[in-house]
């Protein structure tokens, strides 16, 4: 932020805004020289600034005292863990897929080009053979979208 | 974690040694947890959504150019992965029971010298947590990064993606709302 955006503000309190926008900066350590000049100047001649910053850096001293609780050791250990597993499901997720899709595809090529079964029984295979695909894909799928929600997964009976 | 080091494990990782990844995992996942927790303020969920955000960022790793540093680039698939959550979480917020309501987990330390100042400071630091707990995600977010994870104005700027100025005025924006809370509680 410039030193003239600060200055140009024709509205007082808009001003007054830009000038605590810049304390942020100062409570921070993070104003230009320059910044830091012209908010000196401005809390010079702006008790009510002052005490803003004063508040302000109340505020922040007492955020910075604060610490979010971290996890304990062995949550940290288990999380590598999961994820771990997490990343080698997947390759083996899709290698069951193909693998299943393959040998399914395979066998009904080869009932469908043999002479010793009826018609019929070609089709009741074919259907069956259709209904498990559908439903293997199907509960894979919802397996795949929950999985990751799934607050049971690492629970051993 | 060491920007060389950093690279030489996801150079590894790219060339098939995924349990590589682990150095990357165990080099961040603290600041992970800590921006998801100050995003989503349910510590389950925070360690949950760390593990699909390390996920995604794997497998979208081919797309990452490792000369760049890791983490601003990790923050944005984790905001996004937090932020998807929370948009979940309030469309079926109807049907989470009262006694499931998530609270910040904090550490509050207690400096003050005499036991009614450790009273009082404790008491102000209650509210100021309680004051925390109730910003918008928006604004939490940008104070855990300045706050918890300590980072300059240009780093934030880099996670966020917007200009350094608007760090400031995000700051204290959320500054302001966080004071008024707090007076008000």
């Amino acid at each position: 932020m410039s030193q003239q955006s600060t200055q140009s503000g024709s509205n007082p309190s808009s001003a007054h805004e830009e000038f605590e926008i810049l304390m942020m900066g100062a409570l921070d350590g993070e104003l230009s020289q320059g910044e830091q000049a012209s908010l000196q100047s401005h809390l010079q001649g702006c008790a009510s600034c002052s005490q803003k910053l004063a508040q302000y850096r109340h505020l922040v001293d007492l955020t910075d005292s604060l610490r979010l609780e971290e996890p304990q050791d062995y949550e940290l250990d288990r999380f590598w863990n999961t994820l771990y597993n997490r990343m080698e499901r997947r390759s083996a997720w899709w290698f069951l897929v193909i693998g299943v899709v393959g040998v399914t595809s395979a066998l009904m090529f080869e009932v469908f080009r043999t002479d010793l079964l009826a018609w019929w029984l070609k089709a009741g295979l074919g259907l069956v053979a259709t209904g498990f695909l559908l439903l293997f894909v199907s509960v894979l799928r919802v397996r795949l979208r929950t999985l990751p929600y799934d607050r049971y997964r690492e629970v051993h009976r | 974690m060491d920007r060389e080091k950093e690279k030489a494990a996801l150079e590894s990782v790219l060339r098939g040694r995924k349990e590589d990844f682990e150095a990357i995992v165990r080099g961040y996942q603290g600041q992970a947890y800590a921006v998801a927790m100050g995003l989503v303020k349910n510590s389950n969920d925070a360690m949950d959504l760390c593990q699909d955000a390390f996920l995604r960022s794997f497998r979208a790793l081919r797309s990452f150019d490792t000369s760049q540093p890791f983490f601003p680039w990790f923050y944005r698939i984790l905001r996004n992965v937090c932020l998807t959550h929370l948009k979940r979480r309030r469309t079926f917020s109807f049907l989470r029971r009262r006694n499931e309501e998530d609270e910040f987990e904090m550490d509050i330390p207690c400096e003050a010298a005499g036991p009614e100042d450790r009273a009082e400071q404790g008491e102000e630091l209650q509210r100021l947590a309680k004051a925390f707990e109730a910003l918008p995600p928006r604004d939490r977010e940008i104070l855990s990064l300045r706050h918890f994870q300590e980072m300059p104005y240009a780093e934030i700027a880099q996670s966020l993606e917007i200009p350094v100025g608007t760090v400031m005025s995000r700051l204290f924006y959320a500054r302001r709302k966080l004071k008024e809370r707090m007076e008000q509680a």
